[in-house]
């Protein structure tokens, strides 16, 4: 298929809108989810019916957090492993947090070292209503940097519990963890460009906010492809819905390919090392 | 060569760059590269290789619809083989141009043959009573009329159970899926469709497609709310066949355009 008169130049977009998949380079989600949730209907939830999403797309592979993780302080981080055992390169995973429970806290971080695929945490403060910065969080700081991990957080302009006002000062207070602003603070992203411009361990993170149109491309101008990683939610939303956002953002192939995959496999590189 | 028409572009500037209804289903003010005017439309059409566009202007909702309906037209009218003008409508009862009488003639002479209600936003109810003759008539001369859910649900569903045939676009509705709002309407009522520009659920377009038919589902962007190229490849790379993508491209609405009588 292709359509007439497109006036965008980059091959990467020609080749998606001619074939309707990139198969010349894969792509890596880095936000993602997995299984179903109370606020909607999600028709490819599963993990096997993400796979095959992942396979139809060319998604080379994906770190997740699953619902359940997030929201069931009991089971929640169980549902991963078996994922994480299954398919062991195509998907890797977020450990969760809940700071209301953390009594087992030690135990769980212990566990983490023994499980192959761990590359992160996953923090989701505004709806656990507890703060980045609270002291409850603070041993999970110390175990990622100890480790060189990744740590996604949801993050929103304005927000009491995840402005990315504090992502910066706990950036500059752990320089060995990863951050990435997840959904870039949308509200204030001005401010998270300005960090992930200035602060060399923390990163933008597309999710939603990337489908704003002009977004992308300001992000790139300002902190550079290299600071940008490509996350959607995944199975909320479609991975093809925000690679489109990024092949149509007026960018460089290069700048693309950072986006889309590069950045993604060095940052897993370095915190699969270290850990 | 798909034809593509974009069924969803605002024009004009937003007097707060911008408003989205995010993927957390509430507002969130956060700036976004806007069309100041057609020929800036048109460019962002071009570099995603669409070849025309239902268009509204930002300044029917936060100036006046009167001010908004002559600026679109100032607009479209520098491409009307390209980008198709909606205007939006208020109660006849305090605006008489708004009545049949006076607005089908007047659609007539523009161009236009596709419009839209922002209740809320400006101040009214959007049923028999407030509207008297206009909403039945409009779904007589099966003229589309866009509605965003992001002024409330409740009030599209009493508008489809008061008038059952009338042709609705659905717009703006936000990044949660709206499908337990939407299946039993697309269901009940085979006049309700849906623009595409808000879907970004994973597998949405084709699991619609499956139970209602792709004939329910326009392309539309909702531009500049999102940029053209995410609901692109969201329909591109959808896995559907090629003539459910047709119909979504293009051809849907270019039937709905065909069926307006007046």
């Amino acid at each position: 298929m292709s359509i007439s008169k497109m006036t965008n130049q980059s091959k990467l977009a020609k080749e998606f809108v001619e074939t309707g998949r990139l198969s010349s380079l894969p792509f890596i989600d880095m936000h993602t989810h997995m299984g179903p949730f109370y606020g909607t209907y999600l028709p490819e939830a599963s993990l096997e019916s993400m796979i095959r999403t992942m396979d139809r797309e060319n998604i080379e592979w994906i770190i997740s957090a699953p619902h359940s993780a997030l929201f069931d302080p009991l089971e929640g981080n169980s549902e991963i492993k078996p994922a994480m055992e299954k398919y062991p390169d195509r998907i890797y995973g977020y450990y969760v947090v809940n700071p209301h429970y953390d009594h087992n806290l030690d135990q769980d971080l212990a566990e983490f070292d023994r499980v192959k695929g761990y590359v992160g945490i996953k923090l989701l403060p505004d709806y656990h209503k507890y703060p980045l910065t609270g002291e409850k969080f603070r041993k999970i700081y110390e175990f990622a940097n100890d480790r060189g991990l990744l740590l996604l957080s949801h993050t929103w302009g304005h927000s009491p519990y995840n402005p990315p006002q504090m992502i910066g000062e706990l950036a500059r207070k752990y320089e060995n963890i990863t951050f990435l602003l997840g959904h870039s603070a949308p509200g204030e992203t001005d401010y998270g460009i300005e960090l992930a411009r200035t602060q060399p361990n923390v990163y933008l993170e597309l999710c939603d906010t990337g489908r704003l149109n002009g977004m992308i491309g300001k992000m790139v101008h300002e902190a550079t492809s290299e600071k940008v990683v490509f996350g959607t939610d995944f199975p909320w939303y479609d991975p093809n819905y925000m690679l489109g956002s990024v092949l149509f953002s007026g960018i460089s192939d290069e700048e693309i390919s950072h986006i889309i995959h590069h950045n993604a496999v060095r940052l897993l590189h370095k915190a699969r090392n270290l850990k | 060569m798909m034809k593509i028409i974009d069924c969803s572009c605002a024009v004009g500037y937003k007097t707060v760059n911008y408003e989205i209804v995010n993927h957390e289903n509430f507002i969130v003010r956060e700036k976004v590269k806007q069309a100041r005017d057609a020929e800036e439309l048109l460019q962002e059409l071009d570099f995603c290789g669409i070849d025309s566009a239902v268009v509204s202007h930002n300044t029917m909702a936060d100036v006046d619809p009167d001010y908004g309906n002559r600026a679109v037209l100032a607009e479209t009218n520098k491409a009307p083989d390209r980008l198709l003008p909606t205007w939006t409508i208020l109660p006849p009862i305090t605006e008489s141009q708004y009545a049949p009488k006076h607005l089908f003639p007047a659609m007539k002479a523009n161009g236009v043959q596709l419009l839209r209600a922002y209740p809320e936003r400006n101040r009214y109810l959007l049923n028999g009573v407030v509207m008297g003759d206009l909403i039945g008539e409009i779904a007589a001369a099966k003229i589309p009329l866009y509605l965003t859910p992001s002024e409330g649900w409740h009030s599209i569903y009493s508008l489809m159970k008061e008038y059952p045939t009338l042709t609705v676009i659905l717009h703006n509705y936000g990044l949660w899926s709206h499908a337990r709002l939407t299946y039993p309407l697309f269901q009940t009522y085979k006049n309700l469709y849906i623009e595409s520009g808000d879907m970004q659920t994973a597998g949405e377009i084709k699991d619609i497609c499956s139970k209602f038919g792709s004939e329910r589902i326009l392309f539309g962007s909702n531009f500049p709310s999102n940029a053209i190229g995410g609901p692109l490849a969201a329909l591109i790379g959808s896995g559907i066949t090629k003539d459910q993508m047709e119909n979504i491209a293009y051809k849907n609405l270019e039937r709905l355009l065909g069926e307006v009588t007046r």
